[in-house]
């Protein structure tokens, strides 16, 4: 079954204990500027922000089970590559994360550190 | 108490609020699908024009960079009109599978074109203007008219895919009913004329006759002047061998022959003998002058030298060839 953009926002944003409202306000106001966008993939999304030309800061979004993950997160990487992006970064607090690019096939880089809250954080490089 | 309450009413009407915009303003999403498989190649075997599908990938990459959102929207809704009026103007039924792709992207179409409205024009709008740049290209690609793409580009601005197929087709007819070929009836071929084939065979006969060395005249066969002819000899050994001029064990009496039969006789009359061959090949007649000069009488068979006599004969001769 196919779930809206807002559901599985609404799902991603109560997961981490956030205002889904101010969240999708926020990211229709970055959409409306140009510096936002959404990719989706089944009930994937790909929610990423342009930092420069070719390059992205993304957040993965997702309703899909664990095998869907990882054929809808493939796609996304194909889609992304088409369309000219050569470099993605992400910052998660949840490694299940690197488990799903390695089976995907995605290479990456990972640095773990510390957030300012203390809680550690991994911070994925995705090359082209 | 009225200002906690009021304050939870406000609270209330503002999420009351940002719910119904939620719901009247949803994002607008490329799908990756969009980028992925919808390279023009592909949209051809999906059953999306190629322009159509051209315009759903090239947009949906230029969104992914940050391009102009309603670009989103007006190339989906470009693929779905296309795929749709496409097939009002006979294209093939897609497969299942395409229909399906298309729906995903038609629906996210659909959020984006709310947006679309939002920013100043119409859903409907996006999906004529979209419509009419597919039809343009679709009727345009199948009759190989280009005016007649944008007139029933034009005409989708204002008409429903039904009356757009409608008019598409009767454009393409007017086109093809209209076009030089039919304009003017092409001229009917005249019976083969026997006689105006022969004549100008006879023509091309002359004139490749009179462009040859022989002259206009002459016959093409292999007449040649006596200079041109081979030298004699010419197919004979410079010096017979001795196998050939002698019989080894010749005995007295026995004559020595050779192979060599015959030459070519010559004429008695000498260089005549062209001249008799000219005569015969142009069927004219060499005539009294042929080896005399004009007024010359022919000796009487002594050998000495001819004389000046006066006599009737002389004289006859004179008076006919007005000397």
């Amino acid at each position: 079954m196919k779930a809206t953009a807002q559901d599985i926002i609404r799902q991603d944003v109560e997961r981490t204990g956030g205002d889904f409202n101010r969240t999708y306000a926020a990211l229709q106001q970055g959409i409306g500027n140009n510096k936002m966008r959404v990719m989706r993939s089944g009930n994937t999304l790909l929610i990423y922000t342009i930092k420069a030309p070719g390059q992205a800061e993304i957040h993965i979004a997702t309703m899909d089970s664990p095998r869907e993950v990882v054929d809808n997160v493939k796609k996304l990487h194909q889609a992304m590559l088409k369309a000219g992006f050569k470099k993605a970064t992400s910052t998660v607090t949840n490694p299940m994360m690197t488990k799903v690019l390695d089976q995907a096939g995605i290479k990456y880089r990972v640095q773990q550190k510390p957030s300012v809250s203390g809680e550690q954080e991994f911070a994925i490089e995705i090359g082209a | 108490m009225g200002g906690a309450s009021k304050a939870v009413e406000d609270v209330s009407r503002t999420i009351s609020n940002v719910s119904d915009i939620i719901q009247k303003n949803p994002l607008p999403v490329i799908e990756a699908v969009a980028i992925i498989v919808l390279a023009p190649e592909v949209g051809i075997a999906l059953g999306v024009s190629e322009a159509a599908g051209a315009a759903i990938s090239s947009a949906a990459v230029a969104a992914a960079n940050g391009g102009d959102i309603n670009q989103i929207a007006t190339s989906a809704a470009a693929g779905y009109a296309g795929g749709t009026v496409g097939g009002y103007a006979g294209a093939e039924a897609t497969g299942a599978g395409a229909s399906a792709q298309l729906a995903d992207i038609a629906a996210s179409a659909s959020g984006s074109a709310a947006k679309t409205a939002l920013l100043g024009g119409s859903p409907d709008d996006v999906l004529k203007a979209a419509a009419a740049g597919s039809i343009a290209s679709e009727v345009g690609g199948e009759t190989g008219s280009k005016v007649l793409g944008s007139v029933a580009g034009q005409a989708a601005l204002e008409r429903t895919p039904e009356q757009i197929a409608i008019s598409a087709g009767t454009q393409a007819a007017g086109d093809y009913l209209k076009s030089p070929t039919f304009d003017t009836p092409p001229p009917a071929q005249a019976p083969l004329d026997q006689t105006a084939a022969e004549d100008a065979r006879l023509a091309r006969q002359e004139a490749s006759i009179a462009g040859s060395e022989k002259g206009a005249y002459m016959p093409s066969g292999s007449f040649t002047s006596p200079a041109a002819e081979p030298p004699q000899g010419a197919y004979l050994p410079k010096e017979p061998t001795d196998k050939m001029n002698v019989i080894p064990d010749r005995r007295p009496g026995q004559y020595a022959y050779t192979q060599f039969s015959s030459l070519p006789a010559k004429s008695k009359t000498g260089g005549s003998a062209s001249s008799e061959a000219l005569g015969l090949a142009l069927g004219t007649t060499t005539g009294l002058t042929a080896s005399r000069g004009a007024g010359e009488i022919e000796g009487t068979g002594t050998g000495g030298q001819r004389k000046q006599v006066w006599n009737e004969e002389s004289l006859k001769l004179k008076d006919a060839l007005g000397v």
